[in-house]
């Protein structure tokens, strides 16, 4: 019974439509709610927590800036505190109490230029080690954040003297299984993917995927390096096997190409680290799977342990809009609930059955 | 929808007509599946906001773990170190001395190679010199201020300091003659450094070199008189000088008389063995210093307590162990050793600071609280102690350190081994587990939220199968021992006494499989009347071969809500159970005219006609002594005939 009901449904539970630019859109930690980030067409810059209430989403707060607000993460926060860490087109990284409006209670000009991308680990219990935060930014640099030190970051990744410097897109943060060991995963509008060892402050991998890297997540951000999923400008992800690095090829990998556009986001289910959805840039969601293969690494003619790619199955698509859906958030707390928003200023809670059956 | 059942039902195109039933199954699945995720969601979305509420009210705390250093804090602090060291001329503020002395302290992780690159070897040498207690960097005090510009300005002096800190580290290696040596060239740099002088006369000493030694102390007095070391070493060294004369000479001449020996002899050489005492004391504490530098914290503790056993009035040692142990998280050894230095030592601050520190740890938030008082008292604006004192002042009184900690694992439930012999001997009792985690909605009665109920333990059992999923645990499982609860109403104890398994006699213990075995069910948990389809299938399941529960489950239904409930999906094998039911029990207890609205109700349901055609012939036979039945009851004929032909019989 191969036939396409029988698979992961995905279905619009409702959706809203708003009055600005909506670039990122996260689920609260442990609530019913979310918060949307954007732009106003006055340029200025907009935080709006909503929270689902049967079948509808209710404003709850709203807050506008002097800046537009590009992304946003929970990743580096405690359950009890839920502060937002946002990046704003002024280059600052600001973290923000939800239940009090104002000022926020860490603010730092992180960098020259728009923050592309944030995202953060050691909060809500997810990975070891201390809370940090990673910003990537158009001015080329990566940072690493850790609220204890005020003024400057704990790591600064950038290009050295007289090379170019690329517009970072995305970052990601894994590999925090202890309290020493942490990768910083960076894409670029080059093509390249860099890998940071936090551990040992140096570059570990880097590779080049030949079109801008819209996306990079890790499968999980808790466990030694699994699985990392770039997504690309002209509609391929590919799914690197970071169990075994050969000191020459690298990590293994396969791709796949997906949407006829450029694939925005890759988000992985925080309830099965194998299966994971794309969004693209016609409107279109895709719900992938991973499957392993039967040796996730053989050795090469010098005897080198090389990785093995497993190969990657569509499970289900869905197109919700007629714009790019530009971010993606899988609920923590509910599986098969998310929230996706894009340029057609709506943002949208979705509904995905069956995921245990998969 | 309806002609390609038709074709399937006759038969004419069979493939085709499969493949559409199936799709048909599959939609009405999905759309169950998508139905029941709603109800699910609704009550999920109760459940979060319940736990949303509490974690903004801080209902739910977490235990804080300890967290890493900031990173790369080493590596920075050094840089900026240097960075002033090159502008040498511009005075430190104090703040930023402190700051930085703190941080120093902290160890290199050892994999932090970069750091390790920038390590300052003349640096921790100069520490290593500062004899200092090994806590410093626990407590930003003014000493170790003082000592930080001290060793600056000793900095300052370059080379000479250098070869000074490698003779001292040899000293420590025992090598006297390369500390010696290394002192020779650290004078020879910069003849005016009277530390070098001490080092080499010290060496000198050891070296047993009395008259040289004497001639550095002399010189290191005529550098920096006043240098209490420089004079006790002299002092000592002439002692030992015109002991050694004597002794020299009772050598030489065999037969010396040691008349003017005696108790001065005594005296001396007691005081001798104290002077050694001592200092076997301090050798031990600087080794357990150096250990404590390690984090080789028992290895400290030995050696502090060897030196207290050598010299029990200093205060340091009692106080160095306190620290050890702290760092052990032996508190109660912790604040005895504390108690020892500070009965030696009433104004010695750290010691007051530690034993707070252990006090909070034990939980003697009050005694706690007294001591930080003192090291304010005794040092005011004591850093350490004033952020300690906010924190006893927040934290409500009863959250020790020790106490969060097992606050963390309250909810954890052990499993239990127990051998079999050992286990209690009393048959097992069922036990009867309700979930409550609807329990406002059950609470109103409504239909639907019995519902609700329903739907959340058959995902739970489905959510069993796959280990992946992880579903918020925020409801609280309530259990009820069955025996224990003679509130029972007795109606139902009756029902389930009808329906119980015979009991296996008083021999023996009760199987156990009997006893783990689905408990039929009884009234008291009969499911509630159907709403949909969905709900009624997925009760008639549950209720399985027990004729008499499905009649009593049946007869809750309003014959006219089947209409409501089936809508246009009515399933044959559903019919057949209505039918079986009516049959069996409707006749015998019911009215008639009950009978007949039944089967009127479902006559008029959309997809009745295609259910009838599945009829087999014994259900069919059933369905004639129904309407036998009804004829009987007289009632009118001409409705129960029309009726009959819709049925086919």
């Amino acid at each position: 019974m191969s036939s396409p009901l029988d698979k992961p449904q995905i279905i619009s539970h409702f959706q809203k439509s708003l009055n600005y630019t909506v670039f990122d859109s996260k689920w609260i930690p442990c609530s019913a709610k979310f918060v949307c980030l954007g732009n106003y067409a006055r340029g200025t810059g907009v935080m709006q927590i909503y929270e689902v209430q049967q079948g509808e989403a209710q404003l709850i707060k709203e807050q506008e800036f002097p800046k537009p607000i590009k992304c946003g993460t929970f990743g580096a926060t405690s359950l009890q505190q839920r502060h937002l860490a946002t990046g704003d087109f002024g280059g600052n990284l600001n973290i923000w109490n939800l239940e009090v409006s104002g000022t926020p209670v860490f603010s730092v000009k992180a960098h020259k230029e728009i923050i592309n991308s944030i995202d953060g680990v050691g909060g809500l219990g997810i990975g070891d080690g201390a809370p940090e935060i990673v910003t990537g930014s158009r001015d080329g640099t990566v940072k690493v954040w850790d609220t204890r030190q005020k003024d400057s970051p704990v790591a600064n990744m950038e290009p050295g003297e007289g090379e170019t410097k690329r517009d970072c897109w995305t970052v990601a943060l894994g590999h925090a299984f202890n309290d020493q060991d942490r990768c910083v995963c960076a894409g670029y509008d080059n093509g390249d993917i860099k890998l940071f060892d936090l551990r040992n402050m140096s570059l570990r991998w880097e590779t080049n995927i030949k079109n801008g890297v819209c996306c990079v997540e890790f499968d999980r951000k808790d466990i030694n390096m699994n699985k990392l999923v770039a997504t690309s400008l002209e509609g391929k992800f590919h799914v690197f096997d970071m169990r075994t690095q050969h000191p020459t090829k690298g990590f293994s990998s396969v791709s796949e190409k997906a949407h006829k556009s450029t694939i925005w986001q890759v988000k992985h289910l925080p309830q099965n680290r194998d299966i994971f959805m794309t969004t693209g840039g016609a409107g279109n969601l895709n719900l992938w799977k991973y499957e392993y293969p039967s040796q996730r690494s053989k050795t090469d003619s010098d005897d080198l342990a090389v990785g093995v790619a497993g190969s990657v199955t569509l499970l289900q698509n869905a197109t919700v809009s007629t714009q790019p859906i530009a971010s993606l958030d899988w609920s923590p707390d509910k599986k098969g609930l998310c929230v996706c928003s894009g340029f057609d200023q709506t943002v949208r809670v979705l509904i995905v059955t069956k995921l245990s059956q998969v | 929808m309806a002609p390609n059942a038709e074709k399937r039902v006759t038969g004419r195109n069979m493939s085709a007509g499969n493949k559409v039933i199936e799709l048909q199954l599959q939609m009405r699945q999905n759309a169950e599946d998508l139905q029941s995720y709603m109800s699910e969601l609704q009550s999920w979305e109760t459940d979060i906001k319940k736990r949303d509420e509490e974690l903004r009210t801080g209902g739910l705390q977490q235990d804080q773990k300890s967290l890493p250093p900031v990173r790369n804090i080493d590596y920075k602090t050094k840089m900026r170190e240097r960075k002033k060291k090159k502008k040498k001329k511009e005075p430190m503020s104090n703040g930023d001395a402190k700051a930085v002395e703190s941080k120093d302290a902290s160890r290199i992780k050892a994999y932090d190679y970069k750091s390790w690159d920038k390590f300052d070897v003349d640096q921790a040498l100069s520490e290593m010199d500062k004899e200092e207690s090994p806590a410093e960097s626990n407590e930003s005090d003014s000493e170790s201020e003082a000592d930080r510009d001290k060793m600056l300005a000793e900095k300052e002096k370059g080379n000479a300091f250098f070869k000074e800190g490698k003779a001292t580290a040899f000293f420590r290696l025992n090598k006297y003659a390369v500390a010696e040596s290394d002192c020779n060239l650290a004078i020879a740099l910069d003849s005016n450094y009277f530390r070098a002088y001490a080092r080499r006369g010290a060496a000198r000493a050891a070296l047993k070199k009395y008259e040289c030694a004497l001639e550095d102390y002399e010189m290191v007095l005529k550098l920096h008189p006043g240098n209490v070391e420089a004079q006790n070493e002299v002092k000592q060294i002439t002692e030992t000088l015109r002991h050694q004369a004597p002794a020299v000479l009772s050598e030489a001449t065999q037969e010396a008389p040691e008349h003017q020996g005696g108790q001065e002899e005594g005296s001396r050489r007691e005081e001798e063995e104290e002077q050694q005492k001592r200092q076997e004391a301090a050798v031990q504490k600087d080794r357990g210093n150096a250990y404590f530098k390690e984090g080789k914290y028992e290895a400290a503790v030995e050696c502090y307590s060897r030196g207290m056993e050598a010299d029990s009035l200093n205060v340091l040692l009692p106080a160095n162990r306190a620290m050890a142990l702290l760092k052990l998280e032996r508190y109660k050894e912790a604040e005895e050793d504390c108690t020892k230095a500070l009965s030696l030592d009433r104004t010695y601050t750290k010691a007051f600071a530690r034993r707070a520190t252990a006090r909070v740890a034990l939980g003697k938030l009050q005694e706690a609280r007294q001591d930080f008082l003192e090291v304010l008292k005794l040092e005011p604006g004591n850093k350490q102690a004033l952020t300690e004192l906010q924190k006893l002042h927040t934290s409500a009184p009863p959250s020790g350190l020790l106490q969060t900690a097992d606050g963390s694992h309250r909810r954890t439930v052990q499993p239990i081994d127990k051998p079999t012999h050992l286990q209690s001997a009393k048959p097992l009792r069922r036990i009867e587990i309700e979930e409550v985690s609807g329990e406002v909605t059950v609470s109103e009665g409504e239909s639907e939220g019995s519902k609700l109920l329903i739907k959340e333990v058959m995902k739970e059992a489905e959510d069993d199968s796959s280990p992946l999923s992880t579903s918020p645990s925020a409801k609280v499982i309530k259990m009820e021992e069955l025996a224990d609860a003679p509130s029972l109403p007795e109606s139902n104890l009756s029902v389930q006494k009808s329906f119980s398994p015979p009991r296996h006699g008083a021999e023996g213990r009760p199987n156990r499989q009997q006893e783990v075995a689905p408990p039929p069910p009884s009234a008291a948990d009969l499911p509630p009347p159907p709403t949909n389809s969905f709900q009624l299938e997925a009760d008639l399941r549950k209720l399985g071969q027990q004729p008499e529960v499905i009649y009593r489950y049946l007869r809750q239904v309003e014959p006219e809500a089947y209409a409501s409930i089936f809508q246009n999906s009515l399933e044959p094998d559903i019919l057949n159970q209505i039918l079986s039911t009516l049959h069996g029990f409707y006749i015998k207890h019911e009215e008639a005219s009950l009978t007949l609205r039944v089967l009127s109700t479902l006559a008029s349901l959309r997809r009745f006609d295609m259910a009838i055609m599945f009829l087999s012939s014994p259900e069919k036979k059933v369905l004639n002594e129904l309407f036998h039945f009804l004829h009987r009851a007289e009632l009118e004929a001409p409705c129960v005939a029309a009726l009959q032909r819709k049925y086919g019989v």
